[in-house]
């Protein structure tokens, strides 16, 4: 029997979810992140700090990581079976990835904060649609179509960077030559 | 089990006195190297003119006409083809259509199952009618081979749902892989959410519509809010619209009052009353404009072609956007704000007096009046560029 | 419906990899993200907005210290929400206001599904008033109603969430919406009344 009171409650939340969360808060969490991190911080902690040597514990936490997620896979064959079939999917991540992170460096350098910000929403929607189409791929129905969308879905976060960074670019270039002249 | 009980108990009442009917169809050949399997379902039954109508479908041409009856009326067909008559009914197998109805509700919705794991019916859902695969026995074989794999996509497998609904009810769809169309007039609000698949729609009256990846084409809506990301939208006449779009290419005829918010488009409005709301990223050409328009915009650029004489406020905050006034109006206290060598403007313009403008640095403000000031135009682009003619 | 709802996405795995890093700046958009409607979260649990700030401060920190713990599989708002939720309970618990245990036994042997009510259509359920209703109810019962009704979770996540058992859980929903309806009818009247 369906609650009819639980549908409305479903259907119109949204209009009673109005309190903001004040902004001092933040700064409070942020003081707390401190004071656990300086409490954590022992000598040995303190060699991560080194560009170096963090970079290289997060290169081997991720191959690490890797390892286990690959084993993970292996004991259930299906999915990595069900995953192998599509090799293009693992060819785009492997292509698109790390030109995608390396511009949302770059955009984190040049663009302002609020700006950024909205990026990364984007992107966490565009995020959104490659998971729903990965889960359409795995319960309903295993089409190259989808395939298709989904190494599509890798280019658009590329190209959605691409251009906002060009944009702005293009936009700071002319400001320098006009300080400039 | 009571709430199975429970649950029979309101199907029977529910059921009571409507024509079901579920029809299997093959074609008379097999020997060919393509075989189509289909199986069909129509029903109709009497509804409260606002009855609620949740359709939640995949992979399906959705077909929607109002009527001025008080009934609904549903055709629904599934269509596989295979390479045999197995290949074919393997398809069909993992389809499963759900539904069922009350005056006041329509619900129906449609499952593709994994290959292994079959469409479990009757668990877990509140559905009093499945229509499901298990139809291979029209041919007499029943052995279904589990060696091939066979990928389901628009080519092997065609769902087509026709549904005539009172055009006062209220259609709430879910689409995914599909077209919808609304053909005829709706008078009450009409909800969709789709993803990769069109839209097209005659006449809505109120509409929530949450749509991706997909081209949009709306002949007149007078009310509504349309979410859009990653695709494109015609409008042709509308009231009252609240857009909120990304990475879109959006063209409307006409619009009375259009609240925006825009990231990385391509939005271009020929007749506008009222335009309100930010665009970032975004080249916006107003073609005409009539009433009022406060925006603020961020890089992108903004065009305004024909100001009319009704116009009360133009009001522009920008930030690095290229703007551009083809036409000026007499009559119109301007106050501007721009870096004095990124306006281009008729030579009298240029010569107006130039205030420094605090809070930019770089930039001045030029404030001056036509005529006998009926309306106010005002622009602040910083770092942009803005160019008058 | 699918994206109607706002953006409590899923956002970006790379924001999340680089709070693991303790990335101050990734920490506030993460934040950011979550805060509005964890803070609702908590005015509705707690009914009070000092405390509200209290826990949601507790629980981004604890958050944060064990995002390690968080496994891509689930919604990141999912499992922050989760957090958020257990913070509130044990505010409520040290408060003492939280006793579903005295009530238990007298209620666990109402049947699973109570027919709804047979003059469900005579009421019109309306948002703002079942939220203010709401607050008037017994503790226990406001709770389960609350996480039911608000938060989404079904009887087996509450009765874990709350260590109760699934039945108690049931008939304290029921209960709530019982004592709901009531509430709403006797307002109706007195409208009536006052008309």
């Amino acid at each position: 029997m369906e609650d009819k009171l639980k549908k409305m409650v479903q259907l119109h939340q949204q209009e009673i979810d109005t309190l903001q969360a004040p902004e001092f808060l933040w700064e409070r969490i942020a003081a707390d992140l401190d004071k656990q991190q300086n409490k954590a911080a022992t000598p040995i902690r303190r060699l991560w700090t080194k560009p170096m040597l963090r970079a290289a514990a997060v290169a081997l936490l991720m191959i690490v990581a890797t390892l286990l997620i690959r084993q993970q896979w292996e004991n259930t064959a299906s999915q990595q079976a069900f995953w192998s079939r599509y090799p293009e999917l693992q060819e785009a991540e492997a292509r698109f990835r790390p030109m995608i992170i390396a511009k949302v460096r770059r955009l984190e350098q040049i663009g302002d904060k609020a700006l950024t910000d909205a990026l990364l929403q984007d992107l966490a929607l565009l995020e959104q649609d490659y998971e729903t189409l990965a889960k359409d791929l795995r319960d309903n129905a295993d089409n190259r179509q989808i395939v298709k969308a989904m190494v599509e879905n890798y280019r658009s976060r590329l190209q959605l960077l691409e251009r906002i960074l060009q944009e702005i670019e293009k936009k700071q270039n002319h400001e320098k030559a006009d300080v400039q002249l | 089990m009571k709430k199975l009980m429970c649950n029979c108990k309101w199907v029977l009442m529910i059921c009571w006195g409507l024509l079901l009917k579920t029809a299997f169809a093959t074609p008379p050949y097999t020997d060919t190297k393509e075989v189509r399997v289909s199986k069909k379902l129509t029903f109709d039954f009497k509804a409260q003119p606002d009855l609620t109508a949740r359709l939640q479908f995949k992979y399906t041409h959705i077909i929607l006409t109002s009527w001025a009856k008080d009934s609904v009326k549903v055709e629904a067909e599934i269509t596989a083809n295979g390479s045999n008559l197995t290949e074919a009914n393997k398809i069909l197998e993992r389809v499963t259509l759900q539904y069922d109805h009350t005056p006041q509700n329509l619900n129906m919705r449609l499952d593709i199952a994994q290959e292994q794991a079959l469409a479990k019916k009757g668990e877990n859902n509140s559905f009093s009618n499945i229509m499901s695969g298990l139809v291979q026995s029209f041919s007499g074989s029943n052995h279904i081979s589990s060696s091939s794999s066979i990928n389901i996509d628009q080519n092997n497998l065609k769902v087509v749902l026709k549904i005539r609904l009172p055009q006062t009810s209220f259609p709430t769809i879910d689409n995914r892989y599909g077209n919808t169309e609304l053909i005829g007039n709706f008078t009450n609000k009409v909800t969709a959410g789709l993803f990769y698949g069109d839209f097209k729609a005659e006449r809505l009256h109120a509409a929530q519509l949450d749509l991706s990846y997909g081209e949009v084409f709306i002949r007149q809506l007078v009310k509504g809010t349309v979410m859009l990301r990653q695709g494109s939208l015609k409008l042709e006449r509308v009231g009252e619209l609240s857009l909120i779009s990304n990475s879109t290419t959006v063209e409307i005829d006409s619009v009375a009052n259009l609240l925006l918010d825009a990231r990385n488009d391509d939005i271009t409005l020929k007749k506008t009353g009222k335009l309100n709301g930010k665009a970032h990223f975004t080249q916006l050409a107003v073609q005409q404009l009539s009433i009022e328009t406060n925006l603020e915009t961020q890089f992108g650029s903004l065009q305004f072609v024909r100001l009319l004489p009704s116009l009360s406020t133009l009001d522009i905050m920008a930030r690095s956007t290229d703007v551009r006034l083809e036409q000026l109006l007499p009559d119109t206290r301007y106050d501007l704000v721009v870096r004095p060598e990124k306006w281009q403007a008729p030579e009298r313009l240029l010569r107006q007096e130039r205030q420094p403008f605090e809070a930019a640095k770089g930039h001045v403000r030029i404030v001056w009046t036509e005529g006998n000031p009926k309306r106010s135009i005002a622009i602040e682009n910083r770092e942009g560029s803005v160019l008058m003619k | 419906m699918s994206a109607l709802e706002p953006i409590t996405a899923d956002i970006h795995r790379y924001l999340i990899e680089r709070c693991l890093e303790n990335d101050r700046k990734a920490q506030f958009q993460i934040y950011k993200l979550y805060a509005d409607a964890m803070y609702n979260v908590c005015c509705r649990m707690l009914k009070n907005e000092a405390d509200a700030q209290d826990v949601l401060q507790e629980a981004f920190v604890d958050a944060f210290t064990k995002l390690h713990t968080f496994r891509f599989d689930a919604p990141f708002g999912s499992w922050l929400k989760r957090i958020v939720i257990n913070r509130c309970v044990n505010a409520l618990k040290k408060r003492k206001l939280l006793t579903i245990h005295v009530e238990e036994k007298k209620l666990a042997h109402l049947p699973d599904d109570e027919p709804a009510d047979m003059h469900e259509d005579e009421i019109e359920w309306e948002i703002s008033k079942v939220r203010r209703c709401m607050d008037k109810l017994p503790e226990g019962a406001r709770i389960v109603c609350n996480l039911y009704l608000f938060e989404g979770y079904d009887h087996a996540e509450i009765a874990e969430i709350l260590n109760i058992t699934e039945a108690t859980s049931k008939a304290q929903y029921s209960k709530a919406r019982k004592r709901l309806r009531e509430m709403l009818m006797q307002e109706k009247t007195t409208l009536w009344k006052i008309n």
